[in-house]
């Protein structure tokens, strides 16, 4: 009996080293942190794009992909087609599940859209993307990638591979930084930003960050004039017309006259 | 320097001087041959960046202001027929109603793409074809026929022309005729412009010079009148229905072209009649030829969004 309390006292303190041993180490290693900058985008009158800066503390060789999704959305295409030798539209298709914007940065060690993988890329969209209405012969997997070559030409949807560089180590931890270029065409939103890693080819940790995009000043209250009051905007909008209309014709009356 | 304009409408970030460059270039056109230019700025806003809805719909409010002030031009200049101007725009408004109707249903049939594309290059070659030859022949034919005595037998169309009831004078325009025809031919091209998704100015100014036999710089400032009203209703129902004007991109278009059309209804009152006929039916046969070419030539994108022209 009079053994027993040192071997209890030994076996906690023992505890105690490995719990701090363990949540040391964790430490250093540390669970991904994902840092986006700016955290807010505000679409003005001069707006023309921005540049989204994303940067991520993952464990030293560690493979890492950063995804930026934007809301999803219905999209109503048409789908071009042949008729009597001649191109042209030939039937409406309705896109289900599609996010507005879809952008990919990953290290270099990583292949940008891993066959069968689940995680990320065209193939792991394309899992989830419906169409709807007049779809072609061949199926939908012809129209998902005229889709996505419609929304890459708008700069919406991009792979860019090797595009997340390692930018420094320290203990079990690298930092890895990457940049989204945001075209002017974005739409105003809530937007996602998504962090992998993925360690020997499985995914061992993420974690997801908010991008706020919204519209501000001149163009906000347009927006909202057309959506609350559009009689008003459509008078206001002729008014604007035809008293710019008159007065150039007023301002140019000296020299127009024969 | 940022030179770049957010349209929130359009939900795109364009540069400023190609707005005004575009409805500088667009609005000279409109002002020379009395055409809204519709149908060359939507692909070329299209081509900008714009999505075809708002391209559209922006490009009508846009025309209000343009042809306001080519209207007024022609107006200081005395070629404005408001009696025949508002003839046709009553015929224009009947015909764009039934158009419209008849565009429904062959939407329900699933032909309307059809149609509409082989309505604009039969419309556009035929209308090109026929003007710039006329005019060509005008051309070569007149110093040797100065002076030459108008002696043929009435044709027949001039025959039925004739015969029509409650026959009145246009001062304006110079010409005695039923009131009647000027309804039918608006109607006509207010059916064809609602099927085609356009002002119709390019198909009012062929039926105004050849079948209404209407003076061509008359012709110019009365299609301008007619114009601006279509223009006005387009916009307002737009803005209501699809919400899709853009206003932004319709002020920095129409301060281009308010300039452009000034400087072409100028050029207008410079240039022959036969002149003015075949640099505008060039212009036709160019655009027809480049909606030839998208028909034959296989896309380059099998997908696109929904509306516009």
């Amino acid at each position: 009996m009079g053994s027993r309390p040192p071997f209890i006292w030994t076996a906690v303190l023992v505890a105690l080293v490995l719990q701090a041993m363990i949540l040391s180490s964790y430490s250093s290693a540390g669970p991904p942190s994902l840092l986006v900058v700016p955290g807010n985008l505000h679409i003005k009158e001069s707006f023309r794009g921005a540049t989204v800066t994303v940067s991520a503390e993952v464990p030293k060789g560690a493979g890492a992909v950063v995804e930026l999704k934007g809301p999803v959305e219905e999209d109503h295409l048409l789908r071009k087609g042949r008729r009597g030798g001649l191109w042209m539209s030939v039937g409406e298709v309705t896109v289900h599940e599609a996010p507005s914007t879809y952008l990919l940065l990953t290290t270099p060690d990583l292949p940008p859209d891993e066959e069968g993988g689940p995680q990320w890329g065209y193939k792991a969209l394309e899992r989830r993307i419906r169409f709807e209405g007049s779809l072609p012969k061949q199926g939908s997997e012809a129209l998902f990638d005229q889709f996505v070559k419609l929304k890459e030409s708008e700069g919406l949807y991009g792979v860019l591979p090797s595009s997340l560089r390692l930018v420094g180590t320290s203990g079990d931890s690298s930092t890895v930084e990457g940049q989204f270029r945001l075209p002017g065409n974005i739409a105003p939103g809530s937007y996602r930003l998504v962090l992998s890693v993925i360690n020997s080819g499985k995914l061992v940790e993420q974690q997801s960050a908010e991008l706020a995009i919204d519209m501000q000043g001149l163009p906000g209250i347009l927006f909202a004039l057309a959506l609350r009051h559009a009689l008003l905007y459509g008078v206001i909008a002729v008014l604007v017309a035809l008293a710019t209309g008159f007065l150039m014709g007023f301002l140019f009356k000296g020299k127009g006259a024969h | 320097m940022n030179w770049n304009v957010y349209l929130p409408i359009a939900g795109n970030s364009v540069n400023i001087f190609i707005l005004l460059g575009l409805g500088g270039a667009v609005g000279f056109l409109s002002g020379l041959f009395g055409v809204g230019g519709g149908f060359l700025m939507t692909p070329l806003l299209m081509m900008a960046g714009i999505p075809p809805v708002v391209a559209a719909a922006s490009d009508s409010n846009q025309i209000v202001a343009a042809s306001t002030s080519a209207t007024y031009a022609h107006y200081r200049m005395g070629n404005v027929d408001f009696k025949m101007g508002f003839l046709l725009l009553i015929g224009g408004v009947l015909g764009g109603t039934l158009g419209v109707h008849f565009i429904k249903v062959l939407r329900a049939l699933g032909n309307a793409d059809f149609v509409i594309k082989v309505t604009y290059v039969v419309m556009l070659g035929v209308v090109g074809s026929y003007m710039f030859l006329e005019s060509l022949q005008s051309l070569r034919k007149a110093p040797a026929d100065t002076g030459k005595v108008e002696s043929a037998r009435p044709s027949l169309y001039v025959r039925a022309v004739r015969s029509l009831p409650w026959q009145m004078t246009f001062k304006k325009s110079g010409v005695t005729l039923s009131p009647i025809l000027p309804l039918i031919l608006g109607g006509i091209v207010g059916i064809l412009a609602a099927i085609m998704g356009v002002g119709g100015g390019f198909i009012m100014v062929p039926v105004m010079v050849y079948m209404l036999r209407m003076p061509m710089h008359v012709v110019v400032g009365t299609s301008l009148f007619q114009i601006l009203f279509t223009c006005v209703n387009v916009t307002i129902m737009q803005a209501v229905t699809n919400h899709s004007v853009d206003v932004i991109l319709a002020v920095l278009l129409l301060l281009g072209s308010t300039v452009g059309a000034q400087f072409g209804a100028r050029l207008s009152q410079r240039l022959k009649g036969d002149q003015l006929k075949i640099v505008l039916a060039s212009l036709v046969l160019v655009v027809m030829i480049q909606m030839l070419a998208d028909l034959i030539i296989p896309p380059h994108i099998m997908l696109a969004y929904k509306g516009g022209h």
